[in-house]
């Protein structure tokens, strides 16, 4: 494991001049440096301009797309390797780095979709992460992290296994530079790691699993999907999984346990209670019971915090209409057949909700974002990145082409 | 054309499987070529089978809710809805009128020859109002059938989509009903706490559950009733399938004592409607790839394993037993009446929906690929 490098100054904003190691690791020096008794301390005032300047600023990176029906290793790395060739300098990005995959993973490995196995329907299918993880082992990446919080107290490598990642096939398929790390609790490390949310609105901070920091890429690697509360799953809504079940676990009774392995719904979707990090990070803005107006607000100050390098998205075989095996029958499996990838996550989301026959800057409580906030539209107003699909442009398979659309997602209550 | 004359089966497929049976079996031997002929093009996906009408037309919806009407490759008319289509969309036999519901929870009534929208109605919900289920209009009375996530199913008068009486569909229904001559109706629900039900409604609207699936353990919320049941008229009797925790179990029903003749269990569950042979065996296509063939006393025949990993959609049976069926890797299966098969055809995204015939024994097959490819068949006689 890496050792760890003090630093004294605190980032001003990600994707600024500072890399992303030094601006995680900065936001750890402000975590250890200031008393976070409150959230007043670390919150930094939502900033109003207009729009031209709005405009002006807000980042927008080439996406990509790519058809491919079939989990064939071969085909899938392929099909990868030219997207990542079209989007921009993603042999550069990786070069003799450290790289941390956040892969959509859920809530068990037991489950299924009326028999389909998960990684066909709601969770990333293992050869896509094996394809992606060659590529970047090829790429000279010196170490690649696959990483989730998965309800399994075993060995990471076993908790993983059960979603079809077998660390054998991946070690053969990487060169031996893969490692899984399950981020339910700190894991091997002594501390937590206090990340900065800039302008957060709904956190502060994120007290996290140090892969997350300790590292100087982070990949998304997400799968298509609707999502009840957020419209769509996404490589942005994808970071929900980080934030720790041992701090921000339903399980937890009334302080924070290594050994819990609980969801977030009280802390991040109904807002019931708090988490138990170690000091407050909660604005205490959030709506009690109202997801759809909590989970894309939470889900925008986890991309402020943690910027994403690259999104890759798993469209080829999805569970469609609502996000996982939880929302019954009212889901079911669907083939869009594709491959998505961008470097900005915000583009890279809106072009995903777009191939799936959405309008990615849909006004709040309008499909897909039906029962809630268009997060995408919010994350774009934090210049995270652009949404409105005529501003992105699109590399390989024209979108006309590569839209498949999906069943809309699932409406609570009739409008 | 030569003059069809067959126990089973609609030479006219007015909906999804053919006509109110959806017993997918088209009343003549037909021998087709394996490259398509011609592709209608689409705006979006399509996920619903093409429907026609006896002057040869073919409508077709897709999923951005664009409707065409085509008479061979050339498009007649257009009608944007406000919603996606995936329910396979019904022609009434007694005029000329199309009917489509959309996941916007509306239900049109179309103009065949102008392609004007004539009635539109909002099915009420106070919840996701989406239609899913094939519609079917019922040739004795004209009543038109669906079902919404409203968790209702309705009969509408097809003259002005009026209510004529509803009842439970259970949970996200997505399985279409099927109707008997009399214009008895048989649909499958779940229902919490009870299971999958398999429910026969008179033409009064009188309801009787003739069979229950009991709730498996996940509960009947996690069950998906996606296969619509289909009736043997020639034997009697109707077949369908409930989905399990595991697996599922196919039930064969006599029409006229409600009695359970015979159910076997299968291994995997399955989402698409059965198919009828003209020998009265049944094929099923379940989520592990795999199309399986019963004889009509229940006995297992045999079983042909595509390369996909689930099998989505129905299939549609010629009258000397051969079955034509997609699968979501966009490969087009023929599958003989010996249990042999091959791939005659790979459209470049998932098949989902059900191919069908026309009335000229021509195989039409929607694809995601935006495409409803053409296939010409060639009738070769009544029986195989």
């Amino acid at each position: 494991m890496k050792s760890e490098r003090k630093y004294n100054s605190v980032p001003v904003c990600p994707g600024g001049q500072l890399t992303r190691r030094d601006f995680l690791k900065g936001a750890i020096a402000v975590a250890s440096t200031l008393p976070l008794a409150g959230a007043d301390l670390i919150r930094e005032p939502l900033q109003k301009t207009g729009d031209d300047v709005l405009e002006s600023k807000v980042p927008r990176t080439p996406v990509g797309i790519a058809l491919c029906n079939r989990y064939n290793f071969r085909e899938v790395k392929k099909a990868l390797g030219r997207l990542f060739d079209k989007i921009g300098s993603v042999r550069k990005l990786v070069k003799h780095k450290r790289v941390t995959v956040k892969v959509n993973l859920v809530n068990t490995s037991t489950e299924d979709l009326n028999g389909i196995p998960l990684w066909l329907t709601v969770t990333v299918h293992p050869v896509v992460a094996m394809a992606l993880g060659s590529l970047l082992a090829e790429y000279g990446a010196k170490e690649v992290i696959f990483c989730d919080q998965l309800p399994f107290r075993t060995s990471d490598a076993e908790a993983f296994s059960g979603y079809g990642f077998k660390i054998d096939s991946f070690n053969s398929a990487m060169d031996g530079k893969v490692r899984f790390a399950n981020t339910r609790n700190r894991g091997a490390y002594k501390e937590y790691a206090w990340v900065k949310v800039p302008n957060g609105e709904l956190a502060t901070a994120w007290e996290v699993n140090k892969t997350y920091v300790d590292t100087d890429v982070i990949v998304s690697l997400a799968k298509l999907k609707n999502h009840v509360s957020a419209g769509i799953t996404g490589g942005m809504k994808n970071l929900f999984g980080i934030p720790p079940s041992s701090i921000y676990g339903d399980d937890l009774k009334d302080e924070p346990d290594e050994d819990a392995i609980g969801y977030r719904n009280q802390t991040m979707h109904n807002c019931v209670r708090k988490p138990f990090t170690s000091a407050d990070s909660f604005t205490g803005r959030s709506i009690e019971g109202d997801h759809g107006y909590n989970v894309p607000r939470f889900i925008v100050d986890l991309a402020a915090a943690f910027p994403i390098d690259l999104v890759v998205f798993d469209g080829i075989s999805v569970i469609q209409t609502a996000e996982g095996w939880w929302n019954g029958s009212m889901s079911s499996v669907t083939r869009p057949g594709v491959l998505i990838a961008g470097m900005n996550p915000v583009c890279t989301d809106s072009v995903a909700a777009a191939v799936m026959g959405f309008d990615p800057n849909a006004p709040d409580k309008t499909l897909p974002f039906i029962n809630g906030t268009n997060y995408l539209a919010l994350a774009r107003k934090r210049r995270l990145g652009e949404n409105r699909i005529s501003e992105i442009e699109v590399v390989g398979v024209d979108l006309a082409k590569a839209r498949f659309e999906f069943q809309p997602t699932f409406r609570r209550v009739a409008l | 054309m030569n003059r069809i004359e067959a126990s089973s089966g609609a030479r006219i497929w007015r909906c999804s499987g053919g006509d109110s049976t959806r017993c997918g079996l088209f009343p003549g031997a037909i021998s087709i070529k394996t490259k398509p002929a011609f592709a209608l093009k689409t705006a979006g996906a399509v996920q619903a089978s093409v429907v026609f009408d006896e002057e040869g037309f073919c409508y077709v919806a897709d999923m951005t809710g664009l409707v065409q009407a085509f008479l061979k490759d050339r498009q007649i008319w257009q009608n944007r809805l406000n919603g996606s289509v995936v329910a396979s969309p019904a022609l009434c036999p007694k005029s000329n009128v199309l009917f489509v519901g959309t996941t916007a929870g509306s239900i049109y009534a179309i103009d065949t020859k102008s392609g004007k929208t004539l009635i539109k109605k909002d099915i009420p919900t106070t919840s996701d109002p989406r239609i899913l289920s094939d519609i079917i209009c019922v040739e004795k009375t004209s009543a038109v059938i669906l079902n919404s996530w409203g968790g209702k199913y309705y009969v509408l008068k097809g003259e002005n989509l009026e209510e004529i009486f509803c009842w439970d569909a259970g949970i996200t229904p997505y399985a279409g009903a099927c109707a008997d001559s009399e214009g008895n109706i048989y649909c499958l629900r779940a229902v919490a706490s009870r299971g999958v039900e398999f429910v026969k409604i008179a033409a009064s609207g009188q309801e009787s559950v003739i069979f229950c699936e009991p709730e498996s353990l996940r509960g009947a919320r996690r069950t998906i009733v996606a296969a619509a049941p289909i009736i043997d008229n020639s034997g009697g009797r109707i077949y369908f399938t409930a989905n399990r925790d595991i697996g599922a179990v196919l039930c064969a029903v006599s029409i006229e004592t409600g009695v359970i003749l015979w159910k076997i269990g299968l291994p995997n569950a399955v989402q698409a409607a059965p198919v009828l042979r003209s020998d009265g065996s049944v094929m099923i296509f379940d989520l592990r790839g795999v199309a399986l063939c019963f004889g009509k006393d229940g006995s297992f025949l045999f079983q042909y394993k595509t390369d996909a990993e689930y099998i989505i959609a129905s299939g549609a049976v010629e009258d000397a037993g051969t079955v034509f069926f997609g699968d979501p890797l966009g490969n087009f299966h023929q599958l003989n009446k010996d249990g042999s098969g091959r791939i005659i055809f790979k459209s470049q995204r998932a098949i989902l929906s059900r191919p069908s015939f026309s009335p000229q024994g021509n195989i039409y097959l929607p694809s995601t690929d935006k495409n409803v490819y053409v296939f010409v068949g060639n009738i070769i006689g009544p029986k195989g």
